[in-house]
């Protein structure tokens, strides 16, 4: 299950009427969606539509039944367990990708950031950003890992050469284990104007 | 040989004033009371002068201090014991007290012409711009870290002291680092006297206990350039000034040290 599914479930069984459907469904052998509405006072489609979700999780099997009418679904409980399991390692596989080091470096030109040193003075502790001009202007301040601290410490001035993040991971002896969040946090400078990137 | 100056002219006042402001006290407590009340207000003023001459030569220790020092107590002893002050004394007393002000005046007229109580942070600057191009747009808030040194501890402190002793600028010593501050002749009272007087509003060259060197530049200092300089190598060249005169001191060359600073002298106030 990756995070979308996990958010529409999660939407679902956090509803008001969840536990009393699934009442109904652990005391009924099976049930329709008009029969669960009248029940618990809800609308037909609402009722319909959590049921159809359900059975879409295979948390909920239905049966297409017809008694002398228009046919129509009844629904049972196919699972008495009810599961929401993401694998992480899965859905947010980190790639450093190779190509994400090619490019060079360094602070933009009027970047109006501001750095925080730590109390150590060996890198810094945050940035802060400021969006917008005059009063309607927003500060965004990003608390940097100890790493990310030590990389930006040692990010080429604006008029300085630019370097690869290869070559600022050297310079400021971070290990090559942190380059995924090296790279996250150069992406969002860059995208915040605060680093140039050169390609 | 020094090219042509990058720093804005400095316009500072604070030196000749301040004889100014004795003077204006002076007259003004003359012209609302009397003689002896104008006279015991220049006393107060001159014993306070001399509170804040002493704080610089415990802070700092250059001896010169004790030279102002002695001539502002010995101008409050004249002005409290003359015939028409508060405390008169008799004439042979007195002659000895005006000869003894008049060898203070000397010593420390002698102290003021040669700039033995010059702060050298302007022509820090001066130097450290020698050789930097302009470049628009550069600045940034940033300190710029600048490697490593070896260096021996005691040669730090060493040289620490020698930085403010000569005049140089004012250090601090924080979490494992000295940090040097270059202090300019406009801005050593406040320096030396403001309480929240923070350095990191000020530029600085910070050396580590483990031989690492940062140098963070102020706007204020970088905008009393005349053109926007290259800031990267501006900021390198702050490093590399201060990083030689460690180099000279610890090779007991402070002489070149003066020599260098002095070749980039401002105007005759400062």
């Amino acid at each position: 299950m990756d995070f979308i599914e996990a958010r529409k479930l999660g939407n679902y069984l956090s509803k008001g009427y969840a536990e009393q459907i699934f009442r109904l469904l652990m005391t009924y052998q099976d049930i329709s969606a008009t029969e669960a509405a009248s029940r618990l006072n809800l609308h037909v489609q609402t009722a319909q539509e959590f049921l159809e979700t359900m059975t879409s999780y295979e948390i909920l099997s239905k049966e297409e039944v017809s008694e002398s009418k228009r046919p129509y679904f009844r629904y049972k409980l196919a699972k008495r367990k009810i599961s929401l399991e993401i694998d992480l390692d899965k859905v947010l596989e980190v790639k450093v990708n190779t190509d994400d080091s090619k490019f060079v470096i360094r602070e933009k030109k009027n970047s109006g950031a501001k750095f925080t040193l730590a109390r150590n003075r060996k890198h810094f502790s945050s940035v802060s950003i400021w969006k917008g001009d005059g009063r309607g202007g927003k500060e965004r301040k990003i608390n940097l890992t100890e790493s990310q601290g030590l990389f930006l410490f040692n990010l080429p001035f604006p008029d300085a050469l630019p370097l690869s993040v290869d070559e600022i991971l050297t310079r400021s002896e971070v290990d090559i284990t942190h380059k995924p969040e090296i790279l996250d946090i150069v992406k969002e400078l860059i995208e915040l104007s605060v680093i140039e990137k050169i390609i | 040989m020094v090219g042509h100056r990058k720093l804005k002219p400095d316009r500072s006042i604070f030196g000749p004033i301040q004889p100014v402001i004795v003077l204006i006290i002076f007259g003004l407590t003359l012209v609302i009371w009397d003689i002896k009340t104008a006279l015991i207000v220049l006393v107060a003023v001159y014993l306070a002068y001399f509170a804040f001459t002493m704080y610089a030569f415990l802070r700092v220790k250059n001896y010169y201090f004790l030279t102002a020092g002695f001539f502002q107590i010995m101008a409050a002893v004249f002005f409290t014991f003359n015939k028409i002050g508060p405390i008169p004394l008799s004439e042979d007393m007195m002659r000895g007290i005006v000869l003894i002000l008049l060898a203070s005046a000397v010593m420390a007229g002698y102290t003021l012409i040669t700039k033995k109580l010059k702060w050298w942070g302007r022509e820090i600057f001066e130097l450290a711009a020698q050789d930097v191009e302009v470049d628009p747009e550069s600045f940034t808030e940033r300190p710029k870290p600048s490697g490593k040194i070896i260096y021996r501890r005691e040669d730090l402190f060493g040289f620490a002291r020698f930085y403010e002793k000569n005049l140089l600028g004012l250090y601090k010593r924080e979490n494992g680092t000295i940090i040097f501050i270059p202090v300019k002749m406009n801005e050593w009272a406040n320096a030396l006297y403001n309480p929240s007087y923070n350095y990191k509003n000020h530029s600085y060259v910070a050396i580590s206990f483990d031989g690492s060197v940062s140098t963070f530049i102020s706007k204020k200092d970088y905008l009393n350039y005349k053109e926007d300089l290259a800031f990267d190598h501006l900021t390198a060249s702050l490093t590399n000034l201060h990083l030689d005169f460690f180099d000279w001191y610890q090779g007991g060359k402070e002489e070149r040290i003066k020599d260098s600073i002095k070749e980039v002298e401002g105007n005759i106030f400062t």
